[in-house]
């Protein structure tokens, strides 16, 4: 539109601001009513005998693990020789799962290798085709829910292969043999992640769950996070805020700054997933003078140790990759031996913060002599 | 797709007749508030209103200014790495992968090496420049198709960070510090990259419309045949357009490195899409058809303070997609899709020129 003069062009314009007008009010409207908050607790008077118990989880937390998922010896021969396939998701905590297997696999004699994806379901599924085609004695896999190739993983099972998989949501049974990092196993972690919030801020805080709803074994440490905080801290209170993986490596840490500054007696964020969620933010409360924020994660990368290390982040709790691949090893090696599968497998959870992380340039395993503990259990030196 | 570039001038100078009476300097004010210009402008005007009335406590705050520029700052960079190659007429879509790989390499050469942190920024340009000459020899010598040819060094720029890294991220306590200085030293409120944005789209602001080299970039942009008969370089103008793409963009990975304290091998990747849309927000302001610096500031702002403003008001997650989508498509309604063809049967068409 041309200042005080008349063109064919003012209807258009009008067109497109009634559009803008339209779509903003939309926007407005719909952020009044969604935007995933959740509030726990009231402003009531600090329950000291819940930060008790709340203290008391802490301490369990924060103390390193001794125990590995795996307890009964095996207690035959494992058969060596076997050829052992790793579909990889294309993440960088998968490969560093795939040289964790190899490690074991090479201590049983086994052949490892890797058939590379990128966990979209077409590359997925092409994965699943090439393992029916070359027919391994055994196949682990992370983090894919089956139904993208259940008709593959049905000629697995045909073929005698056996199957283990971590953390993803689809039960053991029908050509799966063993899951472990079920959602279930989710649930210590959220509650580790709730005693420290409790604790540190003394029965008082204000917090956020940053969730990433895409992922539904998240789900339970959800629920372990929100139950233990209505349990132990009445005057506590959570909101959720909820990442759609399309804002993954782009904006993350913009959306939480904007909840923070939106949401000023909030003091605490809890991160559901580390490596994907709390890479740069720092840096952005740092840069938004959100400077007496506290943060803990679970699932810490390499980034998030030096974040740690630095001070820039609090807290974490460690992922057991390296307990939960040896415990798929296990699983086959079980399977080769003939030997029964354990009914119970426990995960190990450990809050690590500054003062007791064994390292911040490596992802560690949670049980220190983890390795040895399961070489024991095989047999092996 | 180039936008069309016909109207400018002409518009111009209509509408500063029209406003003759008024005096030089009001009419001259008013052409530059043209909503044709700069209707970004006006986009923002309606954010900061919408979000005033409806998160006054939080949104009308320098906080939120500082958030804006401070949050945006690096796709403000990806942007302008953009702009002088699609102003030219070549496509740049290695430019993501250009930041994540001068990223890693200067967060190696720092973690890893203990190279000085000047050094290891000197070597990740460098190697951004290999990949912008390699970029210009596949466009420009090799005439592949800009838009094919970068996606295609993309491709291999990634798959030679994967395989140098094996995708996992380069982390060390030498990155905090000068390093991480780079990207998050904050002075006066906001952190350097907002400096370093400021200071690029001048120095593009000013080669893009104050010198010959300038001319010559957009006459190869609007017809490179004609240009090319005039007498222009116009391969050369290409070639140059890409490396100095490629060293925007090598630049932007190491900010972003900075701000992450990490060399991730994907960071720049989501980048794509904002800072294309960014830019092409940009061409249609201040210089409508022409990618240039303001308008490309002008359009990350814009589109900054909306996502800014939902942010603070706990808008739904799928907003900000939708706020960039419409924003996108009603600045480039508002400064092209409107004009009137001149002729009948001109319609569509004639609006836009060919890749």
């Amino acid at each position: 539109m041309r200042f005080g003069t008349k063109t064919a062009l003012r209807r258009p314009r009008l067109l497109t601001a009634a559009v803008l007008t339209v779509a903003l009010g939309a926007l407005t409207a719909c952020g009044s009513t969604a935007g995933g908050t959740a509030a726990g607790g009231t402003t009531d008077k600090v329950d000291q005998s819940g930060i008790a118990k709340a203290q008391a989880l802490y301490n369990t937390y924060l103390k390193r693990p001794t125990q590995i998922p795996n307890a009964t010896p095996i207690g035959k021969p494992i058969p060596k020789g076997k050829k052992i396939t790793f579909i990889a998701c294309g993440t960088p905590s998968c490969n560093l799962e795939a040289a964790i297997i190899k490690k074991a696999t090479d201590k049983l004699g086994w052949t490892f290798s890797e058939i590379a994806s990128d966990g979209t379901p077409e590359k997925t599924k092409a994965a699943w085709d090439q393992i029916v085609r070359e027919k391994p004695d055994g196949v682990i896999y992370s983090a894919t829910p089956r139904a993208g190739f259940e008709a593959e993983l049905q000629k697995a099972k045909a073929l005698g292969i056996h199957v283990t998989a971590c953390c993803t949501t689809d039960p053991p049974g029908n050509g799966l043999d063993f899951v472990i990092g079920q959602p279930t196993q989710s649930n210590p972690v959220g509650q580790a992640m709730a005693s420290w919030v409790i604790t540190t801020s003394k029965g008082t805080a204000n917090s956020v769950y940053v969730d990433l709803s895409a992922f539904p074994i998240l789900a339970e440490l959800y629920k372990g996070y929100t139950s233990t905080m209505a349990d132990f801290c009445k005057a506590c209170k959570v909101d959720r805020l909820d990442i759609p993986i399309t804002a993954l490596g782009k904006d993350v840490s913009e959306r939480i700054v904007g909840f923070l500054r939106s949401h000023p007696d909030t003091k605490y964020v809890a991160l559901s997933v580390d490596g994907a969620l709390g890479v740069g933010l720092p840096a952005a409360l740092k840069a938004a003078g959100l400077n007496d924020i506290k943060v803990i994660g679970e699932g810490p990368d390499t980034t998030t140790l030096q974040y740690i290390s630095s001070g820039q982040q609090q807290a974490s709790v460690a992922f057991p990759y390296w307990e939960e691949m040896y415990s798929q090893v296990d699983a086959l090696a079980r399977i080769f031996a003939g030997v029964p599968l354990e009914d119970k497998t426990t995960v190990p959870s450990w809050i690590i913060t500054k003062d007791d992380m064994p390292t911040d340039k490596e992802i560690f395993p949670v049980v220190a002599d983890m390795e040895q503990q399961y070489y024991k259990l095989w047999g092996v030196a | 797709m180039t936008l069309q570039s016909t109207q400018p001038e002409a518009a111009t100078v209509e509408t500063v007749q029209s406003h003759a009476s008024r005096g030089p300097s009001t009419s001259r004010i008013l052409a530059n508030l043209d909503p044709r210009k700069v209707s970004a402008l006006y986009v923002l005007l309606a954010i900061v209103l919408v979000f005033a009335v409806w998160v006054p406590d939080t949104f009308l705050r320098t906080a939120t200014v500082r958030q804006v520029f401070n949050s945006n700052a690096v796709i403000g960079l990806a942007a302008l790495a953009l702009a002088i190659p699609l102003a030219a007429r070549v496509f740049d879509l290695s430019f993501a992968y250009t930041m994540s790989l001068s990223g890693v390499t200067a967060a190696h050469f720092v973690a890893d090496k203990d190279w000085p942190v000047w050094a290891a920024v000197g070597a990740a340009l460098f190697v951004a420049l290999v990949v912008g000459l390699i970029n210009a020899f596949v466009v420009v010598i090799m005439r592949v198709d800009s838009m094919i040819g970068t996606l295609a060094t993309g491709s291999i720029i990634q798959a030679f960070i994967t395989y140098v890294t094996n995708e996992i991220p380069i982390t060390n306590a030498k990155l905090f510090g000068t390093f991480s200085n780079i990207g998050q030293k904050d002075v006066g409120g906001f952190i350097l990259p907002v400096y370093y944005m400021f200071g690029i789209a001048a120095v593009t602001y000013f080669v893009m419309e104050h010198t010959a080299v300038g001319r010559r970039i957009y006459a190869t942009g609007f017809n490179t045949e004609a240009a090319r008969l005039t007498g222009i370089k116009t391969k050369r103008i290409q070639f140059c357009a890409l490396l100095v793409s490629a060293i925007v963009a090598g630049w932007a990975g190491v900010v972003l490195a900075a701000v992450l304290g990490t060399g991730s091998p994907t960071a720049g990747t989501p980048y794509l899409l904002p800072a294309f849309a960014a830019a092409f927000l940009g061409a249609t302001q201040i210089r409508p058809g022409r990618f240039n610096a303001r308008g490309t500031i002008l359009g990350v702002v814009t589109l900054g303070a909306g996502i800014t403003g939902l942010s603070l008001a706990t808008a739904p997650t799928w907003a900000a997609n939708m706020f960039t989508g419409i924003v996108l498509i009603a600045a480039l309604a508002t400064t092209t899709v409107q004009r009137k063809p001149k002729t009948p049967g001109a319609g569509w068409r004639s609006r836009f020129r060919r890749p």
